[in-house]
């Protein structure tokens, strides 16, 4: 007793002294940090613990200790198809659209203020524009009277309509696309306002330093002092491309043709709304959660060695 | 070099020998080739006719002159208050009533009619005219008789939050007496037909809707004066009346209407509406986008104070018809005063003010005392452009047809089909429908003073009609486009058909009144507007509020369909279930999809109305629906509908949910393509197609695929199953029912598709698309419509759909039985699945009792037939009601024929099961046939290996539930 005391009290009393001198800040950071609390790590959580119980939605849960991943890994072969395909999709959406973006962003940069803006908005407008990636199933109808099939029939290339969203070998290539279309977006914003704010007396002294070429000025300077936006867009993008499952639904259907098109995200959607198996979802979406964190850490490192 | 040339010269020849087969190829088609129909909607009024002559006797067709022998389902009816006759005629809704009558001089005569709407099923009524057996309308178009209807009140209630509740609309059934009118509205005037001397019959045949008739008038209608000659008529009378008086009544206080769909309506549109709040709906304006159809009318009483010459002003708004007016006739007392007030046109305006006769405002002599004013929609100066467009739209869709079955709709783009050679017809065709655009475009230009809105799409078809004239060979290149012009046409037409108007008030008044100031300056509508947006935090508008507050038990009541559907069942529970039961009932405007998250956390309805054929069984495999078994009389309450209704909320010897619709599956076709192609005889009766089979579909194909005609088979469109769940197709299981198959194992364990029927039965359905090449994808509607497509198919509701959005084929097409297949004893086999809706009752309710008390009152036959009849009055034709209750059905207004189809389609139909883990069936059902179709694998180990993971899912479901 009398020798534990002495500890609490310091440290509660540093507890205290902390509070004393810094309660501007916590009382500033409270309404986000208890949003954030409530509103993601609550979430998390709970999604953690429900991974291991049985629940229907409707009736109380009920505690299935390994059972959801045993079924997810040894089980499901849906699940396989899923994986495989997130993988294919985040494969080759990620890099391509993080290069992408900053290759258009960089390519922007080049041009005058007024210039910039007009390009950077339309850069950007598709994926500001909420639903409208839904014109490409116009595009691609199966209908005699889609755009695609239209065209190519003028054409004379097909002679018959194909049904591009219900084949699965062009299933995959067509949400690909439609993704990379959507690409040019937080991160290519990031990386605009990223070579904005690169300090152009670096470039000066560079030159001095002996940069011979704008591949040098980039990796040596432009690229180093734009760290953080690369880090910014490297966690977007890799979130949103392992992430796929709007555009699947929207443009493949859901559940699509032989699963062509579904991804980790579908089946998580797939099992909690149409199988009411809200337990084996969250065990889905807890692998879902460790496969990002795990490409987050592994990108963080890549971008650590960048400008060395 | 040489072989260059001989190379060249061989191509030369090969191209010349390929051009020449084209050309003997050419008229395939005989009796595609005549003459463009015919070109007149009335051919009892010959072109000549107004030369005469018009004899002046008139005749009286009565109960004394009806030929009994002639007449079917007519009965007679003696001393009906108000009939003329000592006998009324009471004509059924099907059957028909034949007059014989001596003409004693031959000419033209028109026709008056005195009827009574008598209780139906509400719908408009419809007779088709004969004279001498002989109907006067092409397409023996139907004469319509409309019903009489009136607010059931002009004191509006309010709810509890404030809001004015629409009153009822109830049929005020009356003595009607009318003139003949065409009923395409395009002749304002009585029509006049011609009448032999001698013997003549005249029949009108029921099609929809009983009437009772008092006489028929062969007669002249009084000529109508115009303006001039009225003011001298009324020249001696006094003429004024003191300057201040004015007689006000509201738009949305009708006197009588036509259409329940008239009702009063809440504008919020000018702060100085009348009567306008910026927080609560006030009803204050009658019409709308509703008072639309031609022939329509609403009437409105006013109290004359003095006898004299009154100006007539309305308050109305016109925003439906840019560039273009729309028009009303006024009739007075039953009778058009004048012929100017033929045509009284209202321009494009938010809110405005229009005193008859504008500049020079129309005077008309009203007496003291209580005046009738109809204000009848009609089309006014258009209607002349409009039948000559359509006459235009039938030519074109008829060459459509015809170039189609040459170069099919999907024409190769190098080939020159030499359609000017093959159809000799075409370019003078073309030439004749473009001289008649730039008509009526020229003609429109002087009615509307305007070119731009209304004539573009004349314009864009004009000029693509000339490119075809001058480079014939490009056609088939441009056919899409082609019919993209001409449904643009046909949507013209609609649009010009329909002549919305809504109007605030109509003031009665002398030349001198004070009239008060209609349009809200800019600080009235901002300070309106503010207040309003204020409002808004505190008036909850998803609530539906009651009249009333006093009950001693309250159900909450959620339903998923839209506001309109919302609205009607609040009404029908305030009018009926509360009072009947003294159950109060909470009803809210809820999503399906909260319904889940909703019942976890125990804050669920007790009664969900309107779920999705899949979800009482989900629910009830969680044990969160309430077994409907447990009641006494759920056998007599669930015995109003067939049990393939009920099928899908069986589950372990339960039931729980009540249907509430019930959706089958029938065949569409249109009659003019398939008697033009001789596929059905000119004189076919229904019973023709009763013996039509699958063998039959199988040997029509070659005949319509020569002609480039499809027919359409629906494969449910993945993209459109947002909710995840595809139902099994419903070919597939039409098939495999009409086989003697099953989905499901009767202990719904398994499924049958591996079985040898199932296997089978894919391969029959999956060689439609692989060997005979049926169409996957496509919008059946539109090319019903085109006619490229002209069987199919589909669910009866797109009865609805065609109806109201293809008036340019109404009467074209009909419906029948789906193709059965032969059983081994000779019968036809033509089961179908279907798919519909249902209430359930929630397993948490604390009032168990009360909850099944309401889905007892909404699933009884009254319920649905009211519920139907109002969505129907308030929505219009597009919003018939599939009930799934059987006696409700008859009782809305299908036209006889039609009801007769569903009713034998109905009774073959077989519903589709719900067991644990069946949401995969339809969706590996349709994995199975693309793989087939896309890939052309053997279509029997296909189906099998899919059946096997639909296996797999019903096994780990049966584990989940430890049902086994």
């Amino acid at each position: 007793m009398q020798k534990n005391q002495p500890i609490r009290t310091t440290s509660l009393e540093a507890w205290k002294a902390q509070w004393k001198k810094n309660k501007e800040l916590y009382i500033l950071m409270s309404p986000y940090f208890s949003l954030f609390f409530l509103f993601t790590i609550v979430p998390v959580v709970v999604s953690m613990v429900l991974a291991f119980t049985y629940f229907n939605i409707l009736e109380f849960p009920t505690w299935a200790g390994w059972d959801n991943y045993r079924k997810l890994f040894f089980e499901d072969d849906v699940f396989i198809v899923a994986v495989r395909n997130t993988i294919t999709f985040a494969l080759i959406t990620g890099p391509i659209g993080y290069f992408a973006s900053f290759l258009f962003a960089w390519l922007v940069n080049e041009f005058k203020p007024k210039v910039r803006a007009v390009m950077t908005l339309i850069f950007y407008a598709p994926s500001i524009s909420g639903g409208a990636f839904i014109i490409w199933t116009l595009i691609f109808s199966g209908d005699l009277y889609g755009y695609l099939n239209a065209v190519l029939i003028n054409l004379g290339i097909l002679t018959e309509p194909i049904q591009w969203l219900q084949n699965p070998t062009y299933i995959p290539v067509i949400i690909i696309i439609v993704q990379l279309w959507l690409s040019l977006g937080v991160s290519f914003l990031a990386f605009v306002a990223g070579l904005q704010s690169v300090d152009r007396t670096l470039y000066e002294a560079g030159a001095v330093d002996g940069i011979r070429n704008r591949w040098q000025e980039l990796w040596f300077i432009t690229l180093p002092s734009m760290k953080p936006q690369l880090m910014f867009s490297a966690v977007i993008q890799i979130t949103s491309s392992l992430a796929i499952a709007e555009i699947s639904m929207q443009i493949a259907g859901f559940p699509s043709v032989e699963n062509a098109g579904h991804t980790i995200v579908t089946h998580l959607i797939y099992h909690g709304s149409i199988a009411f198996e809200l337990g084996y979802a969250s065990a889905i979406a807890v692998v879902l959660f460790m496969v990002m964190l795990g490409s987050n850490l592994l990108v963080q490192k890549f971008l650590r060695r960048v400008g060395t | 070099m040489k072989k260059i040339l001989i190379h060249t010269l061989f191509l030369l020849l090969l191209l010349i020998a390929v051009d020449q087969r084209a050309l003997r190829e050419a008229p395939i088609f005989a009796s595609a080739l005549e003459e463009p129909m015919s070109t007149h909607w009335l051919f009892g009024v010959h072109s000549q006719y107004h030369q005469g002559p018009f004899p002046q006797a008139s005749y009286r067709l009565d109960d004394r002159s009806l030929d009994e022998d002639l007449s079917l389902n007519t009965d007679t009816i003696e001393g009906f208050d108000g009939a003329f006759s000592e006998r009324s005629i009471f004509s059924d809704e099907t059957g028909q009533a034949t007059w014989r009558f001596t003409v004693q001089e031959a000419g033209y005569y028109n026709l008056r009619i005195r009827y009574f709407p008598i209780e139906g099923k509400s719908g408009s009524i419809e007779r088709s005219l004969r004279i001498n057996s002989v109907s006067p309308f092409e397409r023996n178009q139907p004469l319509i008789f409309k019903r009489i209807w009136r607010n059931e009140t002009n004191d509006f209630v309010r709810d509890l939050n404030g809001n004015d509740i629409v009153p009822r609309q109830v049929e005020a059934p009356r003595w009607v007496e009318t003139d003949v009118y065409d009923p395409n509205g395009f002749d304002a005037n009585s029509l006049f037909f011609y009448f032999e001397a001698g013997e003549n019959t005249l029949t009108l045949e029921s099609v929809r809707e009983p009437m009772l008739i008092d006489f028929i008038d062969v007669y002249q209608a009084r000529r109508i004066p115009t303006y001039q000659e009225y003011l001298t008529q009324h020249a001696q009378l006094p003429h004024t009346v003191q300057s201040d008086t004015f007689v006000t009544v509201q738009g949305q206080h009708m006197h009588e209407k036509t259409a329940p769909t008239l009702y009063p309506i809440v504008d919020r549109t000018s702060p100085k509406t009348t009567p306008q709040h910026h927080a609560h709906l006030r009803l204050n304006a009658g019409g709308g986008i509703n008072y639309r159809i031609v022939g329509d009318w609403i009437s409105y009483q006013f109290e004359v104070p003095e006898s004299g010459f009154y100006q007539l002003s309305m308050v109305f708004k016109q925003t439906y018809l840019r560039g273009a007016y729309v028009t009303r006739s006024i009739k007075i007392n039953g009778e058009i005063p004048f012929q100017e007030l033929q045509r009284i046109e209202f321009n494009f305006s938010n809110w405005d003010r229009k005193t008859l006769g504008d500049a020079e405002p129309y005077l008309i002599y009203l007496e003291k005392g209580t005046h009738d004013l109809a204000f009848e929609v009609s089309l006014g100066a258009f209607a002349e452009p409009i039948q000559d467009i359509e006459r235009v739209i039938e030519n074109l869709n008829s060459i459509y047809r015809q170039i189609v079955m040459i170069t099919s709709t999907n024409p190769d783009r190098f080939r020159d089909y030499l359609l000017p050679q093959r159809l000799p017809h075409l370019i003078p065709t073309f030439e004749t429908q473009l001289s008649e655009l730039n008509r009526v475009m020229d003609h429109l230009f002087e009615v509307t003073g305007d070119v731009g809105d209304q004539t573009a799409t004349l314009r864009q078809m004009a000029i693509q009609l000339e490119g075809f004239i001058d480079r014939p060979q490009t056609i088939h290149q441009r056919l899409s486009e082609y019919q993209n012009n001409v449904s643009a046409l046909g949507a013209w037409v609609l649009n010009i058909k329909e002549q919305p108007l809504l109007i605030d008030h109509i003031t009665l008044h002398s030349a001198e009144a004070p009239l008060p100031r209609i349009r809200a300056n800019v600080f009235e509508r901002v300070w309106f507007e503010i207040r309003s947006f204020i409002a808004s935090f505190y008036v909850d508008y998803n609530a539906l509020s009651t009249t009333s507050n006093e009950r001693e038990e309250t159900i909450t009541v959620w339903v998923g369909s839209g506001r309109d559907q919302a609205n009607i069942i609040r009404r029908l529970i305030d009018e009926s279930f509360t009072p009947q039961t003294g159950i109060g009932v909470n009803l809210q405007l809820v999503q399906e999809n909260v319904l889940l998250p909703a019942t976890f956390t125990n804050r669920g309805p007790d009664v969900m109305m309107g779920v999705g054929n899949s979800t009482p069984v989900n629910f009830a495999m969680r044990n969160a629906s309430l077994d409907l078994t447990q009641f006494s009389d759920y056998e007599a309450v669930l015995s109003a509908f067939k049990d393939s209704a009920v099928l899908p909320y069986r589950f372990e010897g339960g039931i729980y949910g009540m249907p509430e619709q019930q959706i089958f599956p029938v065949m569409f076709y249109r009659e003019d393509i398939l008697k033009e192609i001789g596929i059905l005889p000119e004189d076919y009766t229904d019973a023709f197609w009763d013996d039509f089979t699958w063998d039959d579909v199988i040997d029509l194909i070659p005949e319509l695929q020569r002609l480039n005609l499809e027919f359409f088979l629906p494969i449910d469109i993945v993209e459109q199953q947002l909710g995840g769940i595809i139902p099994p197709n419903l070919i597939y299981v039409s098939l495999l029912y009409q086989s003697g198959g099953e989905l499901y194992a009767s202990d719904g364990s398994r499924t049958l598709l591996q079985e040898r029927q199932a296997l089978e039965t894919f391969r029959l359905w999956s060689d439609f698309y692989t060997n005979y090449r049926f169409t996957i994808q496509a919008n059946f509607v539109n090319r019903f419509r085109t006619g490229e497509m002209p069987i199919g198919i589909a669910y009866y509701t797109t009865y609805n759909v065609l109806s109201v959005f293809a008036p340019e084929i109404r009467g074209d097409w009909r419906f029948t039985l789906v193709p059965g297949t032969r059983q081994a004893d000779g019968s036809i086999n033509r089961a179908v699945p279907a798919t519909g809706t249902a209430s359930m009752i929630l397993n948490q309710t604390q009032n168990k009792e009360a909850s099944w008390e309401f889905l007892k009152w909404w699933g009884s036959t009254d319920m649905q037939v009211q519920f139907g009849r109002e969505m129907e009055g308030i929505m219009g034709a597009a919003a018939r009601y599939p009930t799934a209750n059987v006696a409700a059905l008859e009782r809305l207004p299908w036209p006889s024929r039609d009801i007769a189809i569903l009713n034998r389609q109905w009774e073959e139909v077989k519903g589709i099961p719900e067991v644990p883990g069946s949401y995969i069936t339809g969706r590996h059902l349709d994995n199975a046939l693309r793989r087939v179709v896309n890939t052309g694998a053997n279509s029997r180990e296909t189906l099998y290996e899919f059946a096997e993971l639909i296996n797999n899912e019903m096994t780990n479901k049966r584990r989940e539930f430890g049902l086994d």
